[in-house]
């Protein structure tokens, strides 16, 4: 596709750009951990450091800035900027999910009698949180859990986490390989509803307002309106990155090919490739499937509730006493792939890929969910 | 409570076995406000919460214009069903609910009403038997199938007196094979008791729930009858968590079993019913 370079910077026609010197960035993030924990991307301790992932800040000095990394199929390297770049890498290995919608969350706890129990909820965090640099795809991850969480009845402990959450999002100025937002819809430009959203130049972070508590925030912070060449500068490197995220997946009637291509002879040879990890299912921002587990103390006087994540590759998922309509590994890639890009669609009105590439990146085998897509799809690609 | 998606306290009122591993439980909820506000449509279902063990689905067996109680048609197959199987009457577990849509009652209404049902499965639509009962004249014909495996294994054997004996209702039962009980009705599978009625095709409604295998025969058969896929309903069933279309467990296809379904019209699931989707 033609890439205009009056790429626009803002799917609001009244934004207002306002430049933070980079060197102002720890005002920012400062003011920002006065009313919030700010969830921001740092260097991960289980990796030793050799990837960026998503941690509440204790101090600015957490935050990972000046790194670059490269992502491909089974593959991501990380490594220093020697540019003067701050955030130039891709999504971090975990996302908005893992604050979101966490893990493993202990619903509710019940005080157990002989002839009753008492329920109480779990009270939510107890700072509102702030999440710093949400990639436009990760965002929209965030808008694709709301359809599924916020919907009657709404998830309580969704609604504490996401409710008073404030958003910082960011257009990628710098493609990182695996991810394709722009064929998803879904960026380098973020879609509207985010607080703030942050480009990055050579000198400054061109900030735009996109709410009222957005705009309070920019208010109290030293900015002084984008200049023409810093705007130009966003501009040529936004329009850089639609370019590298465009061409990997056609989503044309998609939901309608994977449904006809349910037999399609790629499942098969995916029986033979896919390992049933679930890593995929871990990264992605947006897969959200959970079981339950109750326990009790040993005296049952205290019962509780625990939601964990769960995963539709694992043999379990669909197990029912008497029956496992998903007993082959060939039927759960299917059905991963097939909700995901398809079925998704039908159920909330939106794809649940938003193109992020974490699953391409962390796929040990290398799987890559467009190429498979495009094959189903029969386009010949 | 502050979350429509927490169990209420349950007593158990009654328990009645059905047969060696089934058994109805009576329930009420303990508090008198939340049970005067509980209602349920036939074919809904409730989840049940045994405190340390887990939660599982289960149909609502009874009459839902009786609202001084309700029941629940459970087999002991798991930890959760399991544990229930070894409660008393006067204990407490916690219930939550309706979920599901139920049964299309409206869609019957001056209609001939088909119920097909094998094993457990008439559990969901007992509720459909004794709406029909209650409201005879707004419905056509009442026809209920029914069978299981062994005569052990017929539930709501309590009630055949009643409903074999009642001109409001057609009912032939049958079992797959004799394992020495004295038994002198048909013996076959469910789907052959078709064979029994006369059906007005176009203007007969048909229930269906069993096991899945014993769905699908049935609709072929049906649709052989000349009855319009518009009017068969089948009750699906999958693993469930939530209830509330969020957990992901139910899924078939796009749809949710806990929330578009469990029951759906054949034309919805044809697509994909058979695929292992």
């Amino acid at each position: 596709m033609a890439v205009s370079d009056r790429v626009v910077l803002s799917k609001d026609p009244n934004a207002k750009f306002l430049a933070l010197p980079k060197e102002d960035l720890r005002r920012f993030i400062e003011l920002l951990m006065v009313d919030y924990d700010v969830i921001a991307p740092t260097l991960s301790d289980q990796v030793k450091g050799q990837a960026i992932t998503f941690t509440k800040l204790r101090t600015f000095a957490d935050l990972a800035v000046g790194f670059v990394d490269s992502q491909r199929p089974g593959n991501y390297r990380l490594q220093a900027a020697d540019d003067g770049s701050y955030f130039q890498y891709g999504n971090p290995e975990t996302s908005l999910k893992w604050f979101l919608h966490p893990p493993r969350l202990v619903m509710w706890t019940a005080d157990v009698a002989a002839d009753g129990f008492k329920i109480e909820e779990e009270p939510g965090p107890e700072r509102p949180l702030a999440f710093f640099r949400t990639t436009a795809c990760d965002w929209q991850a965030a808008y694709v859990l709301d359809l599924i969480f916020m919907r009657d009845p709404v998830d309580p402990h969704y609604r504490k986490r996401r409710e008073s959450a404030l958003f910082v999002t960011c257009t990628c100025t710098r493609a990182t390989g695996t991810c394709f937002c722009h064929d998803m819809g879904t960026g380098p430009v973020p879609n509207p509803g985010y607080d703030i959203n942050m480009t990055e130049t050579g000198d400054s972070f061109l900030l735009e307002a996109g709410t009222d508590k957005g705009r309070a925030i920019l208010a109290r912070l030293p900015l002084q309106p984008a200049t023409p060449e810093q705007l130009a500068e966003a501009q040529s490197a936004v329009a850089d990155v639609v370019e590298r995220t465009s061409g990997r997946l056609n989503t044309e009637d998609l939901p309608e090919r994977l449904m006809k291509g349910l037999e399609h002879p790629q499942w098969d040879v995916m029986k033979d490739w896919c390992l049933g990890c679930a890593n995929c299912t871990l990264v992605c921002p947006t897969c959200f499937c959970y079981t339950t587990n109750d326990r009790i103390s040993l005296d049952l006087k205290k019962a509780e509730r625990e939601r964990t994540w769960d995963f539709c590759f694992s043999w379990t998922f669909a197990a029912m006493h008497g029956a496992n309509p998903r007993g082959e590994l060939r039927q759960r890639y299917r059905h991963w792939l097939s909700h995901k890009l398809g079925f998704w669609v039908e159920q909330y009105g939106a794809f649940g890929c938003v193109g992020c590439g974490r699953c391409i990146t962390w796929c040990p085998v290398e799987i890559d969910i467009a190429a498979i897509a495009s094959i189903v799809r029969g386009d010949g690609k | 409570m502050t979350s429509p998606l927490l169990p209420y306290e349950a007593v158990i009122k009654d328990i009645r076995q059905e047969t060696y591993d089934t058994a109805t439980y009576t329930f009420a909820f303990k508090d008198p406000a939340a049970h005067a506000e509980y209602s349920f449509r036939p074919g809904q279902f409730n989840m049940l919460t045994i405190l340390g063990v887990g939660e599982a689905a289960v149909s609502l067996s009874s009459d839902s214009g009786r609202r001084d109680c309700f029941q629940h048609t459970v087999r002991a197959v798991g930890s959760v069903t399991g544990s229930l199987a070894r409660r008393k009457v006067g204990d407490v577990v916690g219930l939550r609910g309706p979920y599901g849509r139920g049964w299309p009652l409206e869609a019957a209404g001056d209609r001939d009403v088909l119920i097909v049902a094998g094993g457990i499965g008439l559990a969901p639509l007992r509720p459909v038997i004794e709406h029909v009962l209650r409201s005879r004249s707004a419905y056509g014909r009442l026809l209920l199938l029914y069978g299981a495996r062994t005569p052990r294994d017929l539930c709501f054997t309590g009630d055949f007196e009643r409903w074999h004996q009642g001109k409001d209702l057609e009912f032939h039962v049958t079992v797959d094979r004799i394992d020495g009980q004295p038994w002198e009705q048909n013996v076959g599978v469910v789907p052959l008791l078709l064979d029994k009625v006369k059906l007005s095709p176009v203007n007969t409604v048909a229930l269906i729930c069993g096991p899945e295998v014993m769905m699908k025969f049935t609709v072929i058969d049906l649709a052989k009858r000349g009855v319009p896929g518009d009017n068969i309903f089948v009750s699906m069933e999958r693993n469930m968590k939530c209830a509330v279309a969020q957990c992901g467990h139910c899924f078939f296809g796009p749809k949710f079993v806990c929330k578009d379904g469990s029951v759906f019209s054949y034309p919805e699931i044809e697509q994909l019913w058979g695929k292992g989707v």
